[in-house]
């Protein structure tokens, strides 16, 4: 009993990369992995694989500490932390990765690391914005600024936050929804399932609340049913989402908060039988945030209706290159975007060079984003507010678009 | 010669007295079925459809993946050892052979892809085999270290979901023959023979035996150690399948396969009747366990349960299928010892 009760806590309380590994060993470039492939021919991969590092970056004077909410088999969070590090390597900036494992005393323990090493910035990406501030203070009390990407901690000592926010792009997958069902019935009326991803995350609280809010304004829309999941991994949706699915399908749509309840859902559908391109009867209108590589061909076939994606490739790169700029301005806070305002290519020039055969941030989609005060629980920061894409079958080869280049 | 009381009372029962402890035993080694058959009826009563075919197919297939690391943590359990690895072997052997077929050897067959996934799965096993058999490694440490390694090693290799690998390659886990995914058919015609092994062979009783006692088995002439190995490598290739499974079943390959299966898959096997000991249990109870578990999270869906008392439910399975077979085992004493 002990021993299962140990395994049981174990198992949920492991998140993927191993305690006692080092930031370093949990960057994951993609030049690493290829690294890691070519020595894999000759060596065993078991060796391997906890003694790879990530890159530093360059040699610059600047060294910033970047803090994910969580790599493990989590893609966008991949590219998110990639083009972070593409875009260090390529301005001459060290930087140190560190994943937080989706834990938020994990992501403490990696900020007071960072605070010990006396990184001149960290740029975080917090996975609870309570848990978080107090250490967040703790570095600015030591000099060191905060700045948040894609997610927010509830203080006033965060410089600036940059996302579009879950929020508006679970608000633009249901408008999405909304379109596609006005062209089925010639006007905004039908029924909809929402798959509704645990809500001790606040990300999640917000794509589900944002999605919620905007099918709430249509009066003849109806969410009919939420489909609760809890765990991460695909295999558990699919089994839920067929579970469902086998009961019938008698609804019009289907919203996805994320892109492992969308992989989840296109495997239960096309497990029941129920996968039905676009224009033939019986399709399901799917929508939902995070266009990954497979998503992305599920909306090119037609199974998929559109996703809703952020500029996740933009995130770290806009929140360093004004990091550095807070850095090296007498006035910090003098160097960022003032608040009103509205921020156009010509403000921002994010430039680097080409990872993956492609220059990632050739197609400024970030753009024009606008500069607002957030509440973030009691506190208000400066809100550096992107633009979303919503990706459709028209745009669903696009190389700006994050799933194409990670493909 | 030693005196084995309840040895002497067995054979000194009457044929009626026989008869009924030999089914009161039947009964006790078969518990599992009359539970499984008691959660599918409240299930039934309570949800219209429950126990329809294609909600009864959704629940084997999508149980199938879990079965195969099930019968692997089953066969180590048998043996009186246990493997903490299972659900990281599965998903490093998914991704490691998805990478290999689809960026590292791109054109590759799926057949050699099969061959890949079992193999590194294989290999797995036998390098937990032989630190625990070989170099008297404490399996839980063990397998604790491994399940670390594979399961970082997985984001090393990739955090992105893989797909593109050959049809040929999902076909075992994502198809269909005769209407029937080829997944459960293939599951249940190993767990059909791993009956049959550890029932009629040499090496399957091996395993009991050293899991009953590992003395006694090595004093009996059974080479502990290599039996030792056989069932870590068996529990690998098994992995390696339930990575493949899991591959067909989804359609690609995603770093997070199998990284929740490792109380599922202890869970399953003891529900079922596999004893955390070694020595005892039904590798055909495992596969009721793994049904039961299905089933009660298919019924949870079904009925609208907060998914975040899934695992409280479950828990409470397992304390109770605990507690069962506890008293199970006192009863197998009385009904041994009685006169």
């Amino acid at each position: 009993m002990i021993i299962i009760v140990g395994v049981y806590l174990y198992s949920r309380a492991y998140t993927a990369i191993p305690e006692g590994m080092t930031p370093k060993d949990t960057s994951t470039s993609h030049g690493t992995r290829r690294s890691f492939v070519k020595a894999a021919a000759g060596v065993s991969a078991v060796g391997l694989a906890g003694c790879l590092g990530g890159d530093d970056g360059g040699d610059g004077s600047r060294t910033i500490g970047f803090e994910t909410m969580g790599l493990g088999g989590d893609p966008w969070m991949g590219a998110f932390t990639n083009a972070a590090e593409w875009y260090a390597e390529d301005n001459d900036i060290n930087i140190d990765v560190s994943s937080g494992q989706f834990d938020s005393a994990k992501q403490i323990q990696d900020l007071r690391q960072m605070i010990r090493q006396d990184v001149d910035g960290i740029v975080i990406s917090p996975f609870e914005p309570g848990a978080l501030a107090g250490v967040i203070e703790e570095a600015v009390d030591e000099g060191i600024p905060v700045f948040t990407a894609n997610s927010t901690a509830s203080t006033d000592a965060v410089s600036m936050f940059t996302a579009f926010g879950n929020a508006n792009a679970a608000s633009s997958a249901a408008e999405l929804m909304i379109s596609r069902l006005e062209d089925r019935y010639g006007e905004a009326r039908g029924e909809v399932l929402e798959i509704v991803a645990p809500q001790r995350n606040p990300t999640f609280v917000d794509r589900h609340e944002g999605f919620e809010n905007r099918i709430q304004e249509e009066d003849n829309v109806e969410i009919i049913e939420q489909i609760q999941v809890e765990e991460s991994d695909q295999a558990s949706i699919t089994n839920k989402l067929s579970t469902r699915l086998q009961q019938g399908t008698d609804f019009d749509g289907l919203y996805c908060p994320d892109l492992n309840s969308e992989l989840g859902t296109l495997a239960a559908m096309e497990n029941t039988g129920t996968r039905v391109e676009r224009g033939e009867d019986g399709h399901i209108i799917m929508t939902g945030i995070d266009a990954g590589p497979n998503v992305l061909s599920a909306i090119q076939d037609g199974y998929m209706d559109g996703s809703v994606d952020q500029p996740n490739l933009f995130y770290g790169p806009i929140s360093i290159k004004y990091l550095v700029d807070y850095l090296e301005a007498d006035d910090g806070a003098s160097a960022l975007p003032e608040i009103g305002t509205e921020m156009t290519v010509d403000d921002l020039d994010i430039q680097g060079g080409t990872h993956r055969g492609v220059d990632p941030w050739e197609e400024p989609i970030w753009a024009p984003a606008t500069v607002t005060e957030y509440e973030a629980g009691d506190a208000t920061q400066r809100y550096f507010q992107t633009q979303g894409v919503t990706v459709t079958q028209e745009n669903a080869d696009m190389p700006y678009i994050w799933g194409n280049i990670m493909d | 010669m030693t005196e084995i009381p309840f040895v002497n009372r067995f054979f000194s029962q009457s044929d009626e007295e026989l008869r009924s402890t030999q089914l009161g035993l039947f009964l006790l080694d078969n518990m599992i079925w009359p539970i499984l058959a008691i959660v599918l009826l409240a299930f039934s009563l309570a949800i219209s459809g429950f126990l329809s075919s294609g909600n009864f197919r959704i629940i084997l297939y999508g149980s199938a993946a879990l079965s195969a690391l099930v019968l692997g943590e089953a066969l180590c359990l048998l043996s009186g050892h246990f493997d903490l690895s299972v659900g990281a072997i599965a998903g490093f052997s998914a991704i490691f052979t998805g990478l290999f077929l689809i960026e590292w050897f791109p054109g590759t067959g799926g057949l050699v892809g099969i061959l890949i996934i079992l193999g590194v799965g294989g290999l797995i096993g036998f390098l937990n085999g032989v630190s625990v058999a070989y170099l008297g490694v404490n399996p839980f440490l063990q397998t604790l270290s491994f399940n670390m390694i594979f399961s970082g090693a997985v984001i090393v290799l990739s955090t992105a979901t893989l797909s593109g690998m050959p049809e040929s390659y999902l076909y075992l886990g994502g198809e269909e023959f005769m209407g029937i995914p080829v997944a459960i058919l293939l599951m249940a015609v190993l767990y059909a023979l791993a009956g049959i092994w550890l029932k009629y062979t040499r090496s399957g009783r091996a395993v009991y035996a050293v899991g009953g006692d590992k003395d006694a088995a090595r004093e009996a002439g059974i080479n502990v150690n290599r039996v030792i190995v056989l069932v870590y490598v068996l529990s690998g290739v098994l992995c390696g399948l339930g990575g493949l499974l899991y591959t067909g079943y989804l359609g690609v390959a995603a770093p997070t396969i199998g990284q929740n299966d490792v109380f599922p898959a202890f869970a399953a096997a003891v529900i079922g009747g596999i004893s955390l000991f070694g020595g005892r249990g039904k590798i055909i109870g495992a596969a009721g366990g793994v049904i039961l578990l299905g089933a009660v999270e298919s019924g949870l869906v079904l009925l609208d349960i907060d998914p975040t008392t899934v695992d409280v439910i479950n828990g409470l399975i397992l304390l109770g299928a605990i507690y069962l077979y506890t008293m199970e085992e006192k009863l197998r004493q009385r009904l041994l010892t009685a006169r």
